[in-house]
């Protein structure tokens, strides 16, 4: 990895990697660490994984992902056994409502996405936040086009059925 | 963009067929401000998107070691400025004037008042500075009896050295603490007052 690949194409797409691991994980503290390990990890890589990469925010995004439901994973079997039956979530948990003044409608819209299965969430968070193409999509999550297609689809149609029970 | 168009594209959204370029369009509309009534129950969702869309890295890293490395610079600047002027004053006043005849510090309130000119840098105010409390501060003038026997005296280069370490603690004061260098700009005018006495004597 030389210093001019990591600070053109790696480093200015950090936030989106911060955002996806927020995604998944739900904790600020483990998205900073999934990002700070994928960071480290690209910087690390050998030259030939370098030259196989074609889409590097592609590649970042899959790193990412598979750190984050790595630490899901852990976090879910070290807190199942001793905190069973327990729902609160962490301290650490992300807050969207701390960070910005926004209306509670709108608060209720991100739980709603929150809340979504693992997949659809991941591909409505890369299409409708991180604006990434369908192609892109498949690629980052290494599933088929259709299923990105029709992830998104089953993510809209339910946020939108739980905004029209929210105005009702 | 009318209700009408709005609405088209919202029904593709949903059913996942707009392209990107339709969808920022989307949410350009839902956060720009005049909604149209009939579509005020959509804007939370574009409303929640582009405030998903400003989040943030913080690097871990800067964030934990900015701090303890400031608090570093300051003890040590600190540190280094007291001992500095204590040496210094040693110097000024052991040989020659007897321990009754140390004038009392400059009054708190009046090392505590704001300069007028203290947001310059140290540069100008250590030139600019000195003046106003010799000409307009009565207290400034003791010391200007208190070394009036040393005036004759060659200027010692340990003195030298000794007042630059002082000035460039005191500016690692000023640059890395804000609440300090109020205070750190007037102790370095004060100690360039009683400097510069001596000086103005022989010329």
């Amino acid at each position: 990895m030389t210093w001019a690949i990591f600070h053109e194409q790696v480093l200015p797409i950090r936030h989106k990697l911060y955002r996806f691991a927020l995604r998944i994980t739900g904790s600020v503290h483990e998205a900073e660490d999934v990002v700070q390990e994928v960071l480290e990890k690209v910087w690390k890589s050998s030259p030939e994984q370098v030259n196989n990469v074609q889409n590097w925010e592609a590649w970042c995004m899959t790193l990412t992902r598979n750190r984050s439901l790595d630490k899901t994973r852990s976090q879910t079997l070290r807190r199942t056994a001793p905190l069973e039956g327990v729902t609160e979530r962490s301290s650490d948990a992300f807050n969207p409502a701390a960070a910005t003044e926004s209306s509670d409608l709108v608060q209720k819209v991100k739980s709603y996405m929150q809340d979504l299965p693992d997949k659809q969430r991941m591909v409505m968070h890369l299409r409708d936040i991180e604006e990434l193409s369908y192609e892109e999509i498949a690629e980052a999550l290494n599933i088929t086009m259709e299923q990105v297609k029709v992830n998104l689809h089953r993510a809209r149609k339910t946020i939108r059925e739980k905004m029209v029970e929210l105005v009702k | 963009m009318k209700y009408e168009e709005i609405q088209t594209l919202l029904d593709r959204y949903w059913e996942g067929e707009t392209s990107l370029e339709e969808e920022r369009s989307l949410k350009a509309y839902f956060n720009a401000g005049s909604i149209d009534a009939r579509l005020q129950n959509v804007a939370p969702l574009f409303q929640a998107l582009k405030e998903e869309q400003l989040i943030e890295f913080k690097s871990k890293a800067k964030s934990v070691s900015i701090r303890p490395q400031m608090y570093q610079w300051a003890v040590a600047a600190s540190v280094t400025l007291l001992l500095a002027a204590g040496w210094w004053i040693m110097q000024q006043d052991a040989p020659t004037v007897p321990m009754a005849a140390f004038p009392a510090p400059l009054p708190k309130q009046e090392m505590l008042e704001p300069m007028p000119d203290q947001k310059e840098s140290m540069e100008s105010m250590a030139t600019i500075a000195p003046q106003k409390p010799i000409v307009n501060k009565k207290p400034a003038k003791k010391p200007v009896k208190r070394n009036t026997p040393a005036k004759n005296a060659e200027p010692d280069p340990e003195t030298a050295i000794a007042m630059a370490e002082i000035k460039a603690a005191l500016a690692l004061v000023s640059s890395k603490l804000d609440k300090g260098k109020k205070h750190a700009v007037q102790k370095a005018s004060y100690l360039e007052v009683v400097e510069k006495v001596p000086r103005k004597k022989e010329g």
